[in-house]
């Protein structure tokens, strides 16, 4: 196992000569100059060269690549075009906020998601089942804008229950609006894959000989049939862990939640070519340790997984 | 004896109660009569830098007028330049050398003076080449600018500190409007110990000089100010204050629905609605701002070139009225000239060019294109995003009514500048908005030959002598009138479609009194108090 993983941390780094070239390229072929785009103003010949020499974007790409490479060896992300600040302080604010909100939200989606699943699988064509089904649906349908905003104007608003927007001080009220509509989609998708999946793994014949064995129901389906058809949804939980993290831009927006998403996504649209790249690069690693930790509960999960993997190193 | 002694008591308790009720009544005086403070919160995006050489955009401006203060101020009412740091001035008689007399007992919130050699730093340091300040160019007309600029000299020649209070600064040319640019944020002083000691990170530990003192920026969440109660002038009323950075103005405007926020902006489509709130309408704020949007034709291209008859066309057929009113909830006013009123020495309707579709016609036929046959189609590029794209479509319509073609083209702002100043785009939205209010950073920018903001790419000889000539004149009144005439120079041109001037569209809680929101969207918080009850 440990040379597995060992296996596995050396793939990232093609992964990540990979990532920053292919980002590098992408930032700069845009047909804009950054430093225009900042010197709104006042932006003479003289003025718009001290400023990009400032942001180092007055060498050749391959310079400011290898550059960025060699400092990336040592740690070191780049400066922020825009805001002159280290890229490394930068995600340290906002990554761990994103990690917190994408957390609570990935407890939502696995409570609520998997529960949902196994009730509408269970009670297949019941009252239950259709439930599901319809909120679900709405879930997926109902765009998440939309929906953070309806929570403001009723919990915040309206009702005054909970925090609006921001922080605060970090306690648990202020996660309460913006991790249930982060987690809505997925939770939607993981309540769907776990129906799916539970139904697939009940019409099996150990299922049958299970319950023929006299086995309670509770038991059957927490003990024999839970614990295969959430192979896929362990998959699709830990994938998204990744995702929710990135691609929380709306969420984040709507609910002035100071996180990495929109963070990556104004810089796009900045031209904040080390932010992004930065950025990037981050995501890409949690990715892989998620996938990382998926394969190695795969194998927790499927005995099957184990045995193929002792072949494999005998 | 028992009657006296009840008679006693009785006294006793009619004594207490009236000294209690006295007491309350006094508090309640007390609180009608003197302006509490409490915490001011403020919805802000994320400002890019409270690093006065670096704060080039809205959001940060906004904070560093609380903590800094320069040499000289703007009246928020008047926007007149008044003293501040700076007690009095002298200029020589040829416009070139001024020489500022220093309040004593001014203070950095460090506790540090003020002095004369922290201009010579901070102005020094706005121009040097290292420092790439985004503002740099404010300080032009100053004698050893374009050293600084080219990395020649490493202290800015043109500025002296006599002695700890008398600067003295040297113009390159007389500049009659110079002491008014000194009222922007990036000549206020910073404390050099500061720079060495925070160097890029100086913008966490803002140490400024102004009525309220920097606490605590919490990137992407918030900026806290407090009272500094060592200010020289009159000291503010607030206790502190609180800029809270939200991403979603929609977001916000929900705040200061909840009572979360004392000022925010409205949300753009939520105008009309707001105003016609029972609950909001009088905490509405909309007034006209110094900035204008507009079109620029570059005349120095084909079909502009060599027909004014054409560019009158576009400027009668555009109906600006109803931009403002349908696109812009009625939050700006058409553009009636380039200087917008509110600004000294503004004049009224200094364009003749109104929505006229008929005039236009005519225009189009003299032009050589009746009914727009034979004219190619105009490509009108703008920059994505800010609603512009509407505006752009609305213009088109109109152009369309009398023929005249218009394809429009979404181009990232750096993008369309670039193409814009290339020529490769001849036809395309611009803006501008006041850095100091005065008639010259209106005209001189935008329509001299040399000048970096000139992107339609405009160039009129007699407007360059005329520009050139105007800033030397030193009385305001005689300066403001030539710049009216050049103003009109320009106009006669046509080679600009005007828009309109911009407007503001911001709330401010019933509660709070003395705020008083300037046309160039700033406030001064010192002088804001909270009557909550």
């Amino acid at each position: 196992m440990l040379y597995y993983i060992f296996k596995r941390v050396l793939q990232v780094i093609p992964v990540l000569i990979g990532v920053t070239l292919i980002l590098f390229i992408l930032m700069y072929i845009i047909p804009e100059d950054p430093a225009r785009l900042i010197l709104q103003k006042g932006a003479t010949e003289q003025a718009l060269a001290n400023l990009r020499e400032k942001m180092g974007i007055d060498k050749p790409l391959y310079v400011q690549y290898w550059r960025y490479v060699s400092g990336l060896a040592k740690g070191d992300l780049g400066t922020s075009y825009r805001y002159r600040r280290p890229v490394s302080d930068i995600l340290a604010e906002h990554y761990p906020n994103s990690i917190r909100l994408a957390l609570v939200a990935i407890v939502i989606e696995v409570i609520i998601g998997i529960f949902a699943g196994i009730i509408s699988a269970v009670k297949k064509y019941s009252f239950w089942d259709v439930l599901v089904t319809i909120s679900t649906t709405l879930a997926v349908c109902v765009p998440v804008f939309w929906l953070g905003m309806m929570f403001q104007v009723v919990f915040g608003l309206k009702l005054g229950w909970l925090p609006m927007s921001g922080m605060g001080d970090g306690s648990i009220k202020y996660y309460v609006l913006p991790a249930i509509t982060l987690a809505s989609v997925s939770t939607a998708f993981v309540a769907r894959m776990t129906r799916g999946s539970m139904l697939e793994v009940l019409s099996n014949d150990y299922i049958t000989t299970a319950y023929a064995k006299g086995l309670p129901e509770f038991k059957v389906i927490t003990k024999h049939a839970l614990k295969n058809a959430l192979i896929p949804v362990v998959t699709l939980i830990g994938l998204d862990l990744g995702a929710l993290m990135g691609g929380a831009i709306l969420t984040e927006t709507v609910f002035s939640w100071p996180g990495i998403g929109r963070t990556i996504y104004l810089a796009v649209l900045q031209r904040d070519a080390p932010v992004v790249v930065g950025g990037t690069i981050v995501l890409v690693l949690i990715f892989v340790a998620m996938n990382l930790i998926v394969d190695i509960l795969y194998a927790w999960l499927d005995p099957r997984i184990r045995f193929e993997q002792k072949e494999l190193n005998v | 004896m028992k009657f006296f002694g009840k008679l006693k008591i009785a006294l006793v308790l009619i004594i207490v109660l009236a000294l209690v009720g006295m007491v309350f009544i006094g508090t309640g005086c007390k609180a009608k009569d003197e302006k509490v403070g409490g915490t001011f919160r403020i919805y802000i995006n994320e400002p890019v830098s409270l690093d006065p050489p670096n704060s080039y955009e809205s959001e940060g401006i906004q904070v560093i007028r609380q903590v800094f203060e320069g040499l000289v101020k703007y009246d928020t009412e008047t926007l007149e330049t008044v003293p501040a740091v700076a007690e009095k001035w002298d200029v020589s008689d040829d416009g070139l050398v001024y020489t500022f007399h220093l309040r004593k007992g001014v203070k950095f919130h460090s506790g540090r003076e003020v002095v004369a050699s922290d201009f010579v730093y901070s102005w020094s340091r706005l121009t040097l080449q290292e420092t790439a300040s985004y503002l740099a160019y404010h300080a032009e007309p100053i004698v050893g600018y374009d050293e600084c600029q080219e990395g020649k000299a490493d202290t800015l020649a043109g500025v002296k500190a006599l002695d700890d209070y008398t600067l003295e600064v040297t113009l390159k040319y007389p500049y009659g409007d110079f002491i008014k640019t000194l009222g922007h944020v990036c000549f206020y002083p910073v404390a050099k110990e500061d720079i060495e000691e925070w160097g890029d990170e100086y913008a966490d530990h803002v140490n400024g000089n102004g009525p309220f003192k920097f606490v605590e920026w919490k990137h992407d969440q918030y900026i806290t100010l407090e009272r500094n109660d060592d200010y020289w002038g009159d000291k503010a009323h607030l206790n502190d204050v609180k800029y809270v950075i939200m991403a979603d103005e929609n977001t916000a405007f929900l705040e200061y629905k909840a009572g979360n926020l004392e000022y925010t902006s409205i949300p753009q489509g939520k105008v009309k609605a707001t105003e016609e709130d029972p609950k909001l309408k009088d905490c509405v704020i909309k007034k006209p701002i110094l900035a204008i949007y507009y079109y620029g034709m570059n005349i120095n291209t084909e079909p502009f070139k060599d027909n004014l008859a054409l560019r009158e066309a576009i400027g009668y057929v555009i109906d600006k009225q109803n931009i403002c009113d349908v696109v812009n909830e009625g939050v700006s006013v058409p553009a009636t000239g380039f200087v917008p009123p509110g600004i000294p020495g503004f004049k009224e309707n200094a364009s003749a060019v109104t929505y006229d579709p008929e005039k236009a016609k005519e225009k189009l036929a003299e032009a050589g294109y009746p009914n727009g046959e034979g004219l190619p189609t105009l490509k009108l590029g703008f920059n994505i995003g800010s609603g512009h794209e509407m505006i752009a479509e609305a213009v088109q319509a109109d152009a369309k009514e009398i023929g005249i073609n218009i394809e429009i083209e979404g181009y990232e702002w750096g993008a369309m500048l670039e193409k814009a100043k290339s020529g490769e785009i001849n036809f395309f939205r611009l803006g501008w908005m006041a850095d100091y209010p005065t008639m010259d950073n209106f005209l001189f920018p935008l329509f001299y030959s040399g000048s970096a903001d000139n992107y339609a790419g405009y160039s009129n000889p007699v407007v360059d002598e005329m520009l050139l000539e105007t800033r030397k004149i030193s009385d305001d009144e005689e300066r403001q009138a030539k710049y009216r005439e050049v103003e009109k120079t320009i106009l006669d041109d046509c080679a600009f479609a005007l828009i309109y001037f911009y407007g503001s569209r911001q709330i401010v809680q019933p509660y709070v009194k003395g705020f008083y929101l300037s046309a160039m969207e700033e406030y001064d918080l010192s002088k804001v108090w909270l009557e909550k009850e």
